[in-house]
């Protein structure tokens, strides 16, 4: 088995470490926030309410 | 070494390890494009077509948006939130949710059964498409559920598992003649609808066959009926957004590219079937603009129908390789696929009714696909904080922290039971009778609630305190 033999191991280790640093270091690019998950509720809800009132 | 490093990259593409930001490919618009290129399909005339049976134009288009921009963004915060951190294969991810065993079931569930079904009806699409043309041609009537349609059909579900048994080459050689041509066919159709009709008389348009005499319910019906087109993109947009660069253009690209091209292709299919009486596009088709109008238009929707079959196919087998046990692996690609089309061609052959009524095969993947958002998003950002255990993903089963018990989650599972449960209590897609909540909060909120609420407590009551799923302790 492929997945499970030494290197691959060692493989998935590294890309775990890799996100581990970005993590502690909290050095994610593009990270959604609280910004981002409001403007997407308002927008859903503006659509939602505006299309409501019109078509209804 | 170098050679390893490009062995293992592939490896990580075809989704056996994360991706890293470094090796993922798009940003923003390349996602919206792709995105575009997904949603723009033939079933959005289906759709829309349907939604013109229960509501005229004015309703209709104000339940494509409400119904589609709700689905798409929670099935896009469940899915591609985790995938556009971390670059995990969706159904990887899944592990952490329903374990290393109930991963596969779910994907059983909710990707192997409405792919099946999809790949049906879409074939009956091409056939009809094909009975339409023909007709055209020697000027006699269409028989939409008559031989040439049932062979017409196999012979798409035949064709589909030809160009996917060759590989993703072919597909993507399909893809980029097909998505550019249907956004112009839809573009094409707006101008010959609105040339014939006002813009007042189209909005005026009634509906073709509204099941019940209360409005309302007509019109909660028809935002039902796009919240789970919205829900349905649960088991496809994952996968897509690991290819992204980061969590926000993993997120919202899909505003632009699945909402919007969804919605417009709706909109067309709405437009058309109100106004020319008939909600079927292979019908409408060969009404809207002559003789000549329909050939093109009907021939270009059976091969475009072909491309979204070959492109469903190939996604639900890579996934199903990928969840697949190693038996499964070692099964030739084409055979693995060959099998995967037996079910559908069974379906055209035994049950060509379910074309007329897709939209009730639709609307139950609605009860599993809603279910599934609320626990993804419960899990990932109420019981992680966001936070996913790597090693322990891709960890064989008897040592990964997601094993839970003996592979399966019960507070996943349960989850998942309640709300599909709390789904079919509310509204019966077969009959359409609904509860009288159903009037105020739809069928399918209530149910991705439910599932939430009911995998947060359980996950509190049961899993934490045992240890399952490596849950923060705080």
């Amino acid at each position: 088995m492929k997945n499970f033999n030494g290197a691959w191991q060692q493989e998935i280790e590294r890309r775990a470490k890799i996100y581990e640093d970005l993590d502690a270091r909290n050095a994610w690019e593009g990270r959604m926030g609280a910004a981002d998950y409001i403007s997407l509720l308002l927008l859903s809800g503006l659509l939602v309410v505006g299309f409501w009132a019109w078509g209804n | 070494m170098e050679e390893n490093a490009s062995e293992f990259r592939a490896a990580a593409e075809r989704g056996d390890a994360p991706l890293l930001p470094t090796e993922r490919l798009w940003g923003f618009w390349e996602f919206a494009y792709a995105n575009t290129a997904l949603a723009i399909a033939t079933w959005a005339f289906l759709i829309g077509g349907a939604v013109g049976l229960f509501v005229g134009t004015k309703e209709g288009i104000a339940a494509i948006v409400i119904g589609n921009i709700i689905g798409v963004v929670v099935t896009g915060i469940a899915t591609c939130a985790p995938a556009g951190k971390y670059g995990v294969e969706q159904f990887v991810a899944l592990r952490s949710q329903f374990g290393t065993q109930g991963s596969r079931l779910v994907y059983v569930l909710a990707v192997v059964f409405l792919t099946m079904g999809w790949l049906a009806v879409l074939a009956m699409m091409f056939g009809r498409s094909i009975d339409g043309l023909t007709s055209i041609v020697s000027n006699t009537e269409a028989s939409p559920t008559g031989i040439k349609m049932t062979i017409a059909a196999s012979g798409a579900i035949v064709l589909a598992w030809f160009i996917v048994a060759k590989g993703p080459t072919s597909i993507k050689l399909f893809n980029m003649v097909v998505s550019p041509a249907l956004a112009l066919l839809m573009a094409w159709m707006l101008y010959l609808l609105l040339s014939r009709n006002s813009f007042a008389d189209l909005m005026a348009m009634q509906a073709l066959d509204p099941p019940f005499e209360d409005k309302t319910l007509n019109f909660i019906i028809a935002i039902e009926v796009n919240l789970a087109a919205g829900f349905s993109w649960w088991p496809y947009i994952g996968n897509l957004a690991r290819l992204t660069k980061n969590e926000r253009t993993a997120i919202w690209p899909n505003v632009i590219g699945i909402f919007g091209a969804a919605t417009l292709g709706e909109i067309v299919g709405l437009l058309a079937a109100v106004a020319l009486g008939e909600s079927d596009p292979t019908v409408w088709m060969t009404q809207i603009g002559g003789l000549t109008v329909g050939l093109i238009a009907l021939g270009f929707v059976a091969f475009a129908n072909i491309t979204s079959m070959a492109n469903i196919l190939y996604t639900s087998i890579v996934g199903l390789r990928q969840i697949g046990t190693s038996g499964l692996r070692t099964l030739r690609w084409d055979v693995i696929v060959g099998a995967f089309c037996i079910v559908p061609l069974l379906l055209v052959l035994a049950y060509p009714g379910m074309y007329d009524g897709f939209f009730i095969f639709l609307v139950w993947t609605s009860a599993l696909n809603s279910a599934l958002a609320g626990i993804g998003i419960a899990d990932y950002f109420f019981l992680r904080g966001q936070k996913l255990d790597l090693r322990g993903l891709y960890a064989a089963h008897d040592q990964s922290p997601y094993r839970f018990a003996s592979g399966f989650n019960p507070a996943g599972l349960i989850a998942l039971l309640t709300g599909f449960l709390v789904y079919v209590l509310i509204f019966n897609p077969q009959t359409l009778e609904s509860a009288a909540v159903f009037k105020y909060l739809t069928a399918s909120i209530p149910s991705c609630l439910a599932a939430g609420l009911v995998h947060y407590v359980l996950t509190k009551a049961i899993a934490a305190p045992r240890g399952w799923g490596a849950y923060p302790k705080k």
